[in-house]
């Protein structure tokens, strides 16, 4: 960027130059140097130096970056003020032939399609790079057919679409550099036209499907060796949508699988071998039943045993439970060494947990958002059933919710006399039991002499947030309340 | 070639209202048109004119020169000493540095004192921004209405 705004100064210019007066005229500062000061801005303050004098009346076009933004209202609709930014926007590509990224969001508050489409097309003209539309209450649900220029958008690295629009997806689309697609709230009518693009982008390297809309759609082939990471999120609303959907999932290069979905979408897992990490979270309130579920989660898991790290969620834990007579179907994960059970929607009545620690020979790291009542049975205490895991790597374990109830310290104490390696468990106490310090003092007690000597316990208080630590660990060393 | 340039001690530069400073050949390696200047010259002593800067602001923009090419000083002193430079400099002053860094060939302190400029008109009025560049408006009152108008965006 620098290269072009400085231009190389001839050294006889050096001497050759005019000092003049001694005072600068600052308003002379040439243009490139205005427009870099620009750059540094956000959009907003951008467009604003366009009334500053006619000088400085289209620098701000000249930018290449633009992030233009309309937050969701607090109260009341200004439907002019969505039109009005669209046109901004659209003069903006008419004007303009150095825009790299362009960025447009408009939230809670509805958009003329057409005015969408005609978007579209201008942004085609320019060489964009990166292009994100968000907006999300498009009115009509007309039929947005992507234009004949967006076809070969070679330029276009970043798409990101968040529009309810039916997408009309030609044969001949081809985004030849496209490294990620993030798709939410789009409409495909068919098979094909979902095909098509995926076809279309040949270096892909990130797939995001989120909310989107497939009517007619009972098979999508997601087949690209160059994808490193896919995500499919759909809210169950939006699965009642369309009817069973299978996604077929061959990319041999793939490093990283979230599916938050239920299972009216089915994975079915073809070459993942390369999978490092997966999140898995296939709810289980389904018109066709736990067991179906439970059976769907197996055959997407069994395709992802190579991960290392692992998430899943208890409504998926759970309906594993119905699946307990194929559960052995389940093959062994060999590399998998931190797994986290995210929280489920419901109580959680049941826990297949014990019985999945088996199929993770060199687990590391266990992290869990509370302990269910028959985690651990009485009568399942007996060395004998302890996952090898347990006995042999098992290093940390996390509990966010410990209430210092009777089963939850059974269940620690399972850990700590059977774990031989234990290095730490880390619990995150309900308020009731960090408010009870007498209580906290006898759960304390309680554990302090069990088993390993080496084991560190950490207790903390709910009221600290993981939230504002992107590090886990770091968040435990400060905020521990006993060591 | 390379022998000779490694031979040059000291450079001698001459400000616009006759200053002189002499100063270390590494100081002057981001000043790329003063190092381009010395690239073509057989000289050992060289004596380079800058018609276009000031004394005052050739100063400061080798006390910063020092102080980035200093090995010795960590990152944090370096941002430390950033934070202080800009703090006592008034708005003129960053855009003479700005200009001067920009006829200089000076790329990381043209981005540094760029981004002082915008971290100071962000989040500003119209008038203020004005103000701060010296402009003054030539448009009609009806012709800025309709500028608002058409960029109501960027006025809420």
């Amino acid at each position: 960027m620098m290269a072009a705004i400085i231009s190389s100064t001839d050294v006889n210019n050096i001497q050759n130059h005019n000092v003049g007066d001694t005072t600068y005229m600052i308003s002379d500062l040439p243009d490139h140097i205005l427009i870099y000061i620009l750059s540094f801005l956000p959009t907003k303050d951008a467009v604003r130096t366009s009334i500053l004098s006619t000088k400085w009346r289209y620098l701000w076009t000249h930018l290449s970056v633009f992030d233009f933004l309309i937050p969701r209202p607090k109260y009341g609709k200004n439907q002019n003020s969505a039109n009005c930014l669209l046109d901004l926007v659209g003069r903006l590509l008419d004007k303009s032939n150095c825009i790299e990224r362009l960025c447009v969001k408009i939230f809670g508050i509805s958009v003329n399609a057409n005015q969408v489409s005609s978007l579209i097309s201008s942004v085609a003209k320019n060489k964009v790079q990166h292009l994100h539309f968000n907006l999300g209450d498009v009115t009509t649900t007309t039929n947005c057919v992507l234009p004949l220029s967006f076809l070969a958008f070679e330029s276009l690295n970043t798409l990101d679409l968040g529009l309810k629009l039916t997408l009309h997806i030609p044969s001949a689309i081809c985004f030849s550099s496209l490294k990620r697609l993030v798709l939410s709230y789009v409409i495909f009518e068919n098979e094909n036209s979902i095909q098509r693009l995926l076809s279309g982008c040949p270096v892909l390297e990130e797939l995001v499907w989120c909310n989107c809309h497939f009517k007619n759609v009972k098979q999508i082939n997601v087949a690209i060796s160059t994808l490193r990471t896919l995500n499919v999120h759909f809210d169950s609303s939006f699965c009642d949508l369309f009817d069973n959907c299978i996604v077929k999932i061959d990319a041999a290069n793939l490093l990283t699988l979230r599916c938050r979905t239920n299972p009216a979408i089915q994975f079915i897992p073809i070459n993942l071998t390369s999978v490092v990490n997966a999140c898995v979270d296939l709810e289980y309130y389904y018109p066709q039943g736990e067991l179906y579920a439970g059976n769907c989660a197996i055959k997407l898991l069994s395709g992802i045993s190579s991960v290392k790290s692992l998430q899943l969620s208890n409504d998926t834990l759970e309906c594993l439970i119905y699946a307990k007579d194929t559960l052995h179907l389940l093959p062994s994960f060999h590399n998998l060494t931190h797994l986290t059970v995210l929280p489920c929607h419901c109580d959680a009545t049941y826990g297949v947990l014990m019985d999945f620690l088996p199929k993770t020979p060199i687990l590391e790291a266990l992290h869990i958002p509370d302990v269910v009542h028959n985690y651990v049975d009485g009568e399942d205490l007996i060395l004998n059933l302890v996952p090898s895991c347990v006995k042999s790597s098992l290093k940390l374990l996390t509990i966010s919710y410990f209430n210092g109830d009777e089963y939850e310290i059974r269940f620690v104490k399972f850990f700590l006399e059977n774990a031989t390696v234990l290095a730490e468990i880390r619990l995150v106490c309900s308020r009731h039991l960090s408010a009870d310090f007498k209580k906290l003092d006898d759960v304390r007690n309680q554990l302090q002499h069990v088993g390993l000597i080496s084991c560190v316990l950490k207790f903390c208080n709910t009221s600290s947030s993981f939230d504002d630590y992107t590090d886990e660990d770091e968040f435990w060393k400060t905020h521990f309340i006993i060591a | 070639m390379a022998a000779e340039k490694s031979s040059i001690k000291i450079i001698t530069l001459i400000a616009a209202d006759g200053s002189v400073f002499e100063v270390e050949p590494n100081i002057v390696k981001e000043m790329k048109t003063v190092q381009s200047y010395i690239d073509e010259l057989d000289q050992n002593t060289v004596s380079i004119p800058l018609p276009n800067v000031f004394g005052n602001d050739l100063a400061m923009i080798i006390e910063y020169c020092k102080k980035h090419a200093s090995e010795e000083e960590t990152k944090e002193a370096k941002e430390e000493f950033d934070f202080e430079f800009v703090k006592r400099m008034k708005s003129d002053d960053k855009l003479r540095l700005l200009q001067a860094a920009s006829y200089l060939n000076m790329e990381s302190f043209l981005q540094f004192m760029a981004k002082a400029i915008a971290a100071e008109i962000e989040n500003q009025s119209v008038e203020f921004v004005r103000d701060y560049f010296q402009i003054e408006s030539d448009f009609t009152p009806e012709e800025e209405a309709e500028l608002r108008k058409e960029n109501e965006w960027a006025f809420k």
